[in-house]
Parts: structure tokens; sequence; C-alpha cells
């Protein structure tokens, strides 16, 4: 089976532009509580195009393409399909009428196998037609050139290969306007280059996309259009021609110019290692160990199942190495639970901000101080008066943007619960702090804020930091210097790192031939 | 590549602005009124049909009547928040009556109480250890102590009550007063003040709501895990230890099946009264609320003269309604 050509639309493959819209959304309000997310938002799709919600977190982009995909209601407005006036009232009534959508946070059953949850909420009749399914899941997954065995539990799959299932299974239903959530915020380079190639044949073969992201790039990639949202309002929205510079969206953006990247801190040579993890294969005649000094960030970059986050896991105590060993601080370092590397000054912000960070019933204090509250007890009492005075100074540092640190955690964007959970993590890194994704699906504006948190603290008190970012570009700014990885073996350091070893790095972890590239050691 | 923006000092510090209303020092919400409104509700027309139940002496009784369910219900409240339950209560209190009970036989009242409540500890300890460190079931595990406790507690008692029950302990403590209220009443207002001082007031309060609130969150913040979730038990147990000596005291007898429908009661109560059984919120304050109107309901039918068949269907029916109104709450609070 092939998802190119079951369901085109009929009349075949459309040009962008020229005829009717396909989907057509006018007026579009909605408000939660206070907020107003959408202010009268319009926005059209054709056929056989790729139409961008860019903005930054909290522009509403997330709540116009969830209010078009059925799971959230429009308060106004109304919203238009081929030309007739059409009701979403849910998510089922919208894959009724063509429109999928692939959620930021991910909508699997982890218990259930990768075909199983493909198939969900499809199957027909009474029987399981397991055989059928599994052999249309893999035929799907062959043909968009996901590597997801669909026998696996999707439990046992790492966060990014979660996110190929969850577009999978969109595409399993043959929408014709598919609805993209921030989809590349968990996917290396090469399965994002993968997705987009996707992508861009399915919109040759006459599909839709709606796709929501804050990476302007992407834009600039696979987009026909792209509206601009800030504050809830679609601001402008006008045709990707060869004119449109990147400068010139950030300009129209934010509504300001671009600043300077930060510098990096300077790196004190010859400062004492802080962790060794040693005895790790290694490719070719690439580096055996990974060593990450005082003050320092070193980052590990690798596409999704090359093994480093394997490295994370065991310096977080979650899972021993099965080769090799850790020192920290010049010593033997085996922790057995993340309670005991915290104990040793080891802290952990793991990926999947949902799953592993946040505690949704807790409030923004009760989330920031959880993990070190013995500086606020007395005789096993907590003196919560000093907790919020410290909780206080603590979010302002961090720049959080909050109403009332009493408020569930969930009140606050993405941006700034990350704000928060990155607080967390200082809060107990008293040597060594380990990243995975510290800034996913994240807009800009926060991103930099949560990069500069982060180099003060390496700055000003010669914190170590080990980062595993999906975001190459982030990884080469921050890190003073990058391991790359491939197939559970380093195969390169590169140091001091710089944008301008974009290349070299792609090349070493899609696994190609050890080229003469120098590498500075 | 993703642009970095310059980012304004003006626009990240002036975080208190835009969010009308939300500036008081706590926060009162209409939801949070709905069940002491309904109490009183309830309270004023339960009055107007039968005005005896206004009488003082009608009230120390609904006192005492409530008083097993509060200390269960603390107990449980732990469990739940957490986000597990304990099925065991209402059998290790059986076995912690009838082990307490035959000890004060011959080692004296102050032993006899010792043991109840120790026997509380370790059981729920063992039950808590297992879901802990196994990474067992909570449903599952507590099922099974229910079973063993219950057994030992028939095996001790040879399957008959125990009445031969030490006055004083009886005088003392079952019909004995403190300032003029019962002395039980003071023991279950006791353990409710130490149950909230526990999860309001210190670490481990908060990390049993971090556990609660996602617990794969809580172990990689560096929380222990495991010894909270064990704690979380052996609190519970110790209840169900707290509520044998009540009960012992005030009817005078370890009975070998003690208050079997007790577990389930201390389940609604904690349910009905908004604490959630996803786990993560919720207070002592809610336990009160849930245990008030079901000791009302209860005091009321037996005053109306309902027999205890049907009151058992009323209980039913609130227990399903509690957890009806449990998925309402959660769906109407996302």
């Amino acid at each position: 089976m092939s998802i190119l050509t079951d369901h085109a639309t009929p009349g075949g493959p459309t040009a962008a532009g020229g005829d009717d819209p396909l989907l057509v959304a006018q007026g579009v309000s909605k408000r939660f509580g206070a907020t107003l997310a959408l202010d009268e938002v319009s926005v059209d799709v054709r056929a056989g195009e790729i139409h961008c919600l860019l903005g930054e977190n909290g522009a509403g982009k997330s709540t116009l393409g969830k209010v078009l995909a059925g799971l959230v209601a429009a308060d106004e407005g109304m919203i238009r399909l081929r030309g007739g006036a059409a009701r979403i009232r849910s998510v089922a009534e919208a894959r009724e009428l063509g429109i999928g959508m692939v959620f930021q946070e991910l909508s699997l059953a982890n218990d259930l196998t990768v075909a199983e949850n493909i198939c969900l909420g499809t199957e027909r009749g009474l029987r399981a037609r397991k055989a059928r399914e599994r052999a249309a899941c893999r035929a799907l997954l062959d043909d968009l050139g996901f590597q997801v065995d669909p026998d696996a539990r999707v439990g046992t799959l790492s966060t990014a290969n979660k996110q190929l299932v969850e577009i999978a299974k969109a595409l399993y239903r043959a929408p014709e306007i598919v609805v993209l959530d921030e989809p590349t915020a968990m996917l290396g380079a090469a399965e994002k280059a993968r997705l987009f190639s996707v992508i861009s044949r399915l919109k040759a073969a006459g599909k839709a996309f709606v796709f929501v992201t804050h990476h302007i790039e992407e834009v600039l990639e696979v987009g026909d259009r792209v509206t601009i949202m800030r504050d809830g309002r679609a601001v402008e929205s006008f045709p990707l021609t060869a004119g449109i510079t990147e400068a010139l969206i950030v300009e129209k953006l934010a509504g300001r110019k671009l600043g300077p990247p930060a510098a990096k801190p300077s790196l004190a040579t010859g400062a004492p290692p802080v962790l060794q993890v040693r005895g790790l294969a290694a490719r070719g005649d690439g580096p055996g160990e990974i060593l990450v000094r005082r003050g320092e960030i070193v980052g590990l970059y690798g596409v999704v199942g090359c093994g480093r986050e394997a490295v994370a896991a065991a310096v977080a105590g979650l899972e021993p190495l099965s080769q090799g060993e850790l020192l920290l601080n010049d010593r033997a370092f085996r922790p057995r639970t993340p309670a005991q590397a915290v104990r040793a000054g080891v802290a952990y912000l793991p990926a999947g901000r949902a799953d592993n960070c946040l505690l949704p019933s807790l409030s923004i204090r009760e989330n920031l101080t959880v993990n070190r509250l013995q500086p606020f007890a007395r005789l096993g009492l907590l003196r919560r008066g000093v907790e919020r005075r410290h909780a206080a100074a603590q979010l302002s540092a961090l720049r959080v943007k909050f109403a009332d640190a009493e408020l569930p955690i969930t009140t606050l964007s993405g941006g700034n619960q990350q704000k928060v959970l990155l607080g967390r993590a200082l809060g107990s890194a008293r040597h060594l702090l380990v990243l995975e994704d510290p800034t996913a699906g994240v807009d800009v504006g926060a991103k930099q804020e949560l990069h500069d948190v982060i180099r003060r603290r390496v700055e000003a008190e010669g914190l170590a930091v080990l980062l595993l970012s999906s975001d190459l570009d982030e990884t080469l700014g921050l890190c003073h210097s990058v391991y790359t990885v491939f197939k559970n073996s380093l195969v390169r350091r590169y140091a001091p790192a710089d944008a301008s070893l974009h290349e070299a790095v792609i090349a070493d972890v899609l696994g190609n031939a050890p080229r003469a590239v120098p590498s500075v050691h | 590549m993703p642009i970095e923006l310059a980012r304004t000092g003006a626009s990240a510090t002036s975080g208190r602005r835009g969010r009308p209303g939300l500036s008081l020092p706590f926060r009162i919400e209409p939801a949070d009124l709905i069940l002491p409104l309904f109490i009183v509700l309830m309270a004023v027309v339960v009055g107007l049909i039968e005005p005896r139940f206004f009488a003082w002496s009608n009230i120390l009784n609904l006192l005492r009547q409530m008083v097993p369910l509060l200390i269960a219900s603390v107990g449980q409240a732990f469990a739940i928040i957490s986000g597990g339950l304990d099925l065991s209560i209402a059998a290790v209190l059986s076995l912690a009556g009838v082990a307490g009970v035959l000890v004060m036989q011959d080692h004296g009242v102050v032993a006899g109480i010792l043991v109840m409540i120790l026997t509380g500890l370790v059981a729920g300890t063992v039950s808590g250890a297992i879901v802990a460190y196994l990474r067992a079931t909570p449903l599952i595990v507590t099922l099974g102590m229910m079973s063993i406790a219950q057994a030992v507690a028939l095996i001790l008692s040879g399957g008959v009550p125990i009445y031969d029950v030490p006055t004083d302990f009886v005088d003392a403590v079952g019909f004995g007063k403190i300032a003029g209220v019962p002395t039980i009443v003071v023991i279950a207002v006791a353990t409710t003040v130490v149950g909230w001082l526990l999860l309001r007031k210190t670490i481990f309060g908060r990390y049993v709501y971090a556990v609660g609130s996602n617990r794969s969150a809580a172990t990689k913040s560096g929380i222990n895990v495991s010894l909270t979730t064990m704690l979380v038990y052996t609190a519970a147990g110790t209840a169900a230890g707290i509520c044998a000596v009540v009960l012992t005291a005030w009817v005078g007898a370890a009975q070998p099946v003690a208050a079997p429908t007790l577990t389930l009661e201390a389940l609604a109560a904690v349910v009905l009264g908004g604490v959630a059984l996803t786990g993560g919120s919720g207070g002592i304050i809610h336990v009160i609320y849930g245990v008030l109107i079901l000791g009302m309901l209860s005091n009321a039918m037996n005053m109306i003269g309902v027999s205890a068949y049907y009151q058992t269907l009323a209980i039913g029916i609130v227990i399903i309604i509690a957890v009806a109104l449990d998925r309402f709450r959660r769906k109407g609070g996302s």
C-alpha cells in the first residue's frame, strides 16, 4: 500500500495557488479563562500546499491547529471545507472530514505495539485483523522510510521514534489535510530530513499541510506560505517567494531587530576533570572516552538510537553502562538511582517534559523546589515563608513569566515551564548537570533565556554540563566541545565547537566513512 | 537554524501583569465551596426532617460514629495522594485489635495499645516495601495483605470475638472524656492533625504529592521514590492500628472481622471529599469533607430508621457517585 496513491484528492494534484482553498477558517476566536488564545484569526489552506503557522510560544498557533483538528472547540468563527460550512466538534469528526493531526504531546498508548497504535480507532467490526494491520503498518513505515519495528511496544521506543509513530498514525488514516504541531521538536537532523521529504512527496500528491512551528529555517525549507502569529492574532500572511529571507521573517515575527548571539564563556584550559566516561567503544581512531571539565559544556551528538542516551542514563543513575565506567571528580561513580546521583551533586533534566519532568498537579513553587527542600526545613518541618522567598528570587532570576507562584505549573507556557524545570535541575547541580533537549518545543526568546541561564551558571560557578540535544545548532552554539556518536561508538571529538562544523558532524553521525576532516584537538 | 531573538529585560520582568484577580494571598475558587455548602445544606435538611439531629447528645454521637472512618480515611488519603490505594485497612485493623487485646490481657493496657499501633505499622510497612521495592501493584499487594491479616486475626482469635478487654481501657479510652470531649474524638482529631502536618508541612509530605503527581518526574529529579512509597503505606497501616485502639475500646471487644466495610468507606470518603484517585492532589480538608458527608448520611439514616441493608445500598451508591464526581471534577478542571 502506498499512501501516495491512495485517497488522492479528487481531480489530482493541484498547484499551490490559483484555485479555491480546501479549508478556510474565518474569524476564529478562542478564550481560555482570562487569556484570549485566538483573536479573530483567519487562515486558508489549498490542496498541494504547505501552510506554515509561525509564532513564539503562546502566540496561538497550536491552538489554531487544534481547532482545525477538532481537539479544541472555537468560541467564535467558522470553518469552511471544500467550499461548504463544516462543523468540527471532535477529533473523530475531523477525521471523517479528512483532517488529521500529529500532536505535539504524543497521543500513543505505551503498552500497545507500534502497529496497534497506528491502527487504533480505525478497526472495523469485532474481529481484530492483526495480520492485515501489521502488513499495512509495515508497508506504511517502509514507504515513509521510518525505521521502526511495527511489533515493538511503543513504551520501549525513544521519544524521537514515538514522534515518528505519531506521524505514521496520522498518515495511516489517509487524510487530505494534515495538521502538524511542532513535529520536529524531538527529531534529530536525519529524522527531520526524512520527515520533510515525506511531506514534500505527499504535497506533490495533492495533500494539504498546516505546519505549526517556531523554527524559521523549517518554514523556509518546506513551506509554500506562512502565516505569522503573535499574541493570538494572525499578523501577516504571505507566500514564501525567493525574496523572503530569515532576517525578514524574524523581524515580522518579533516586531524587533535581531540581537547578536551571546558569546560563549571562555574555557579555562587545564580545568580539573569533573566527569570522565571511560572504556567506550570508538569508531576507527575515535576517542575512547568522554571528558567534561569544570566550567565546560560538552555536547554528545548523534541520531536517534545511536546510544548516546545510555551515557546520560548512566550518569543520571537510571541504568548502569553496559560497557565502560564513570569517574566523577576522579573517583569511580556508579549511581544506582537518580537520588544517589543527586546526592553526589549530579542533576539531570530529562527529555519529555510531560512524561519525565512536570509534576502537573503541583504549583510552580513546588515544582521548582521539590528536589532541595532541606534548606527550608527545620526539625523536619518546612518553613514555607523561607521557601516562598527563595522560590520568588529564583523565578525572577530564571526570568519566568508567571502570575502567581502558587498556581499549578500547567498554567505556564511551555518555555516558562522549561525555565522552572531547568531551575529545579540547577538547584541540585553541584558538580555536573546532564541536559537532554533542554529547549525542545520552546520559542526563540525563551530558548535564548534558557541558554543564558546555563551559561551564567557555568561561568560563575564552574558547573560542568553534559548536553544531549537533537538540535545541532544548539549543540554547536552552546558547547565548548562536541563528541559525535554513531552506533554506540564515539566517532570524533571537536574542540572548540562552532557552527562551521555543521557538515562534518552530520557526516559523522550518519556513519559516513571517516574522511580527512581536520579534527581540532 | 532557529534564530535567537534579543530579549529586552522589560518584557521578562513584568510577569505579574495581565492576570487580574489572581493576586490574592490564597486562592478561593467556586469549586472549593461546593462541598462545604453541600454539607451545611445536608445538615439543615436532615435537621428539618428530624429535629433531634441537632441535639447535643446526637452531635456527640455523630462525632463518635465518625471517629473510625476519619482515622481510616486519613490513612487511605496518604495512599491515594501517592497514586496508590490501601485495601487492607479493615483487615489490618482486625488483626491489630485481636493481637493488642491478647497482649493487653497479660501485659497491661499500655503494652496492648503499643502492640495495636505497631501491628498496623509493621503490616503497612511490609505492604509498602513490596509495593515500593518490588514495583508491585498496590491493588494486588494490599489485597494480599488484606487476606493475610484477616486470616491471622481469625487464627489468633479462634474465629470468635474476644470480649475479655480490660475495663480500665474501655472506661478510659472508649467512654472517657478529656475536657468534655470523648477521648476517641480527641484521638481522631490528633491523628488528623498529625496527618495534615505530615502531608503539608514536611519534606516527606511534599514527596508524597510529587510521587503521586508524576512518578517518573519525581524519580528523575532525585527524590527517593521507593522510600516515600513505602512510608506512605506505613502511614496507612499505622492509621489502621490507631483505628483498632479506638474501636476495641469503644466496642469493648476485639472482633476478628471488625468493620469490614471500613476500607471501602474510607476510599469513598477520600474520593468524595475531592482527593483525585489519580494522585498528587487533595488534602486532609477534603478527607474531612468526605467523612462528614458519609458520617451524616449514616447518622441520619439510623435516626430515620433505615434498615442496615438499605444503608449498605446507599453507601454503595454514594461510592459510585464519588467516583463519577471525581471524573467530572477533572474534566471540568482541564
